[in-house]
């Protein structure tokens, strides 16, 4: 049984990153392409995590106690990298977009924004 | 059963290399950090799987300093491209 749910949550992981990579070149553009990079560091990451945490809490049921420790490291891993993953990539897309990265997109909601921080910038200089 | 492990992380490893490809023509300076940003989290989940695969549990110690130490990066690099830095 616990097999064949640690199977499910990596083939998951594999589907889930592979189309991510696929999806970074496919894009035509930096904001659509941060979507498929969210991919890998949310399905793909979480559910290799979660089949390495199913897997080692198997085989601690089954006696072996040393597999805690290995469940409470992988645990500490993952909210590790939930954390950082999502604030590097805000702040990866919010310095795109302030250093003149145009989105493809025709409606840019977040233009009047820009305009008001750089006339802010220009007077505190 | 423990097989798995090391064939998903073959495949990881793969993706990584794909990633590369990203870095090497990546348009903007953006783009090439958001493909080393995808690399970061998927050595992270290589690390994870060959830990399983070797039963070390050193190997997820790694990978926590590695995310921490990468997350550093990134926002540094974010800033360079940003302009804030002279």
């Amino acid at each position: 049984m616990i097999d064949i749910i640690v199977t499910v949550c990596v083939v998951i992981s594999l589907i889930f990153s592979i189309l991510g990579v696929i999806g970074l070149f496919r894009f035509p553009d930096f904001y659509t392409r941060i979507h498929a990079a969210g991919l890998v560091g949310s399905f793909g990451f979480l559910f290799m995590g979660a089949a390495v945490l199913i897997y080692a809490g198997g085989l601690l049921l089954s006696g072996d106690e040393a597999w805690l420790n290995y469940g409470a490291h992988v645990l500490l891993a993952l909210i590790v990298v939930v954390i950082t993953g999502t604030t590097s990539t805000h702040a990866i897309a919010r310095s795109a977009y302030r250093s003149g990265n145009a989105p493809i997109a025709k409606n840019d909601a977040l233009k009047e924004d820009l305009k008001s921080m750089r006339s802010r910038e220009e007077k505190r200089r | 059963m423990n097989d798995m492990f090391m064939v998903a992380a073959i495949i990881f490893v793969l993706l990584i290399f794909a990633c590369g490809v990203r870095i090497w023509r990546g348009p903007t300076n953006a783009d090439r950090m958001l493909a080393l940003d995808v690399i970061n989290i998927l050595v992270v989940i290589v690390m994870i799987t060959l830990s399983l695969w070797f039963e070390q549990p050193v190997f997820i110690d790694v990978a926590i300093v590695y995310a921490l130490l990468s997350f550093v990066g990134t926002l540094y690099v974010a800033k360079l491209i940003m302009g804030d830095l002279e």
